[in-house]
Formats: C-alpha cells, structure tokens, sequence
C-alpha cells in the first residue's frame, strides 16, 4: 500500500536553527522530498529580518536560538506579521532535553513539534499532515495558532483531495502524528 | 474568540497532481542525508574536541551557568547527528550527558566531574575510535547511568 503522496515542488521553506550542519541535513531531506532548498539563518533576528520581504510557506524553527527563545518568534509571526504569513505552518525542532521550550512555543502558535535526531520519515508525516489537514486557526487575547484540539481526527474527507486518490490508496487521508511522538507535554 | 479556517500556500501546492509518494519521499530524503554521512563525521569529531578543550579550559573549576549551556548545545548536537545516523552508543552517551547537565542545572551544581568523565566515554564512542567489545560498551553505559543517578538524585535539589 503507498503512503499518501504530496506535490511540494515551489514549496519554500525556512529553517532557523544555529547549528547550521544539522539544518543542512535537514534541508537535504526536504530536497529529498521534492521541495526547494530552505532558507536557513542561525538566528531570530535573521529570521525576522528575513520575513519582513519573504513569505516562506513552511518554517521548522528550533526550540532553543541563540539569541531569543523560539516561542518569541513565533508569537511575534503569529501577532505581528500580515496574513497569509501569520497562519504559516511552524515546525519546532527540539532538542533531548528542551522540554519548556517545546511548551513555550506550542503555547505561543506552533503547529507541530518534531523531537530531534529528526527522520525523514516524521519530518514527512508531519509535513503531510500540516498540508492536508483542515486545522483552524485560533485567535484570541492570549493565544494565535493552530487549534490544539485536533486529536488524532484525520482531515475531513476530500480535503485537499486530488484527482485519483482514493480512500484505499490512502493518499487521501493522512492520519495525525502520534502525539507521543511529539515529545513530551504537547498536550492537545 | 476568532475562529478562521486559512488555506496556505502549502496546502495548495501539495494538493497539486503528481507529486510523490511517502516511500518514495522518505528513501530519497534517507539516501541524501547519507551522503553526508562522512561530514557528519567531521562535525561530531569536532563537537567531541570542543567538549574537550572546554572541559581542560575549566581546570577543575566549576562550571559557570555559560558553561553549562554551551556543554548543553553540544551534547544536543551530537545527540542529534549521532541519531540520524545510528551510531547508538554513541547516542546513548550523549544523551546521558545532557541528563546530566539539566541535573546539574536543576540542582544548581557547578560540579565538573561527572561532565568530565561522559566526555572521556564521547571520546571512545567517537567516529574513527577503536571498536569496543558490546560489553565495554555496556559496563561504561551503566557507570554512566550511576553518575547521572547520582546528581540527579533528591539530596541534590
């Protein structure tokens, strides 16, 4: 049976992380998948910088950067910035043992957090996942972000369908991550 | 409460026809990231060594709050490249001294022994090290353990 397939070529991606060999081998698994070489700067600022004249469509962010905590930018993405960058899917990346980080920015707007040494095949569930998904968006005084309590419901049915999947190909459904794949304390 | 149902860019896109399937995604990503593999070496070897100098820098002092966090990184590091690419014990040792470290951080102890001995194991476990016998292996991995036991335990915090 194939797993679900995904069309991500032109899909641009930024990578912020201050260890930039393993961005890079991140970076190579993208490719792998079909996707554009990523964007990868060490640091928020850059990041920052670099999102006031680019709208990537994917952001994998680490948990811990060297100059301000990761769930500072991704408030600041979520509150700050203009649609359609707000509602951009963020992918942490956390390190053995960041588990506040991941906390901080699963409460301040990130979709997903992917617990490093990161595989090719999480990093691809995920990403189907965020892609096929009809996850809402959440607004309120103290919170922007994806909805947290999506379960392990599947995407409805046809969403984001394509021509000549079908339900026994399982290219139409992509079922969520297992949350304790996740990594500790995210909690839906 | 704003409820919204944005469609992004990247949902569009994947939707596209063609495109590629899970397997075929997920093999071409692993065959990339393999051809790395001998870089990767470099890098931990490299890791390994500034765990070392930093650790002789320190002279048996204790370790300062800056020092923990970048002992940290780089046992994060290699905790991350020696999983990608399945070198297990090495894993393992790793991740043991990032244990340690938030034990030690929790604890407020500024003790460098215990840090000092899990960089020595790095070492042996490191790329291009002689090969140890599996029981080696386990007997350095489970003195390991004890130390991180030890710091970690109630009369520490």
């Amino acid at each position: 049976m194939s797993g679900p397939r995904l069309n991500l070529r032109d899909v641009k991606t930024l990578i912020v992380d201050r260890d930039h060999f393993t961005a890079s081998l991140v970076g190579q698994m993208l490719r792998g998948f079909g996707m554009e070489g990523p964007a990868i700067l060490g640091t928020a600022a850059a990041a920052r910088l670099y999102l006031k004249s680019a709208a990537p469509d994917l952001i994998l962010v680490e948990a811990v950067l060297p100059d301000e905590p990761s769930h500072e930018l991704i408030a600041w993405i979520r509150h700050a910035t203009p649609e359609p960058l707000r509602f951009v899917p963020i992918i942490v990346l956390s390190g053995y043992t960041q588990l506040s980080a991941v906390r901080a920015a699963r409460d301040a707007g990130a979709h997903f957090v992917v617990k490093k040494p990161v595989s090719p095949k999480a990093l691809f569930e995920r990403i189907a996942w965020v892609a096929r998904s009809e996850r809402p968006f959440l607004e309120t005084e103290s919170f922007a972000g994806p909805d947290r309590r999506f379960g392990t419901k599947d995407p409805p049915d046809g969403a984001y369908k394509r021509p000549g999947d079908d339900e026994k190909g399982g290219a139409a459904k992509t079922a969520a991550p297992a949350q304790s794949a996740l990594g500790k304390g995210f909690a839906t | 409460m704003l409820r919204r149902f944005p469609k992004g860019r990247l949902a569009v896109l994947a939707a596209r026809s063609g495109g590629i399937s899970s397997e075929d995604a997920v093999a071409a990503a692993a065959q990339n990231v393999e051809q790395m593999r001998d870089e990767s070496d470099k890098v931990l070897t490299q890791t390994v060594g500034a765990l070392e100098a930093m650790i002789a820098a320190l002279r048996g002092d204790a370790l300062s709050e800056g020092a923990l966090a970048q002992l940290h990184a780089d046992a994060d590091r290699i905790v991350s490249l020696s999983g990608m690419f399945g070198l297990e014990t090495l894993n393992r040792v790793a991740r043991s001294l990032c244990d340690l470290l938030s034990a030690l951080s929790a604890a407020h102890i500024h003790d460098s022994s215990g840090v000092v001995v899990h960089v020595r194991a790095l070492r042996l476990m490191a790329p291009g090290a002689p090969a140890m016998t599996p029981d080696a292996e386990a007997t350095i991995l489970a003195e390991l353990a004890k130390l991180v036991r030890h710091y970690d335990a109630p009369t520490h915090s």
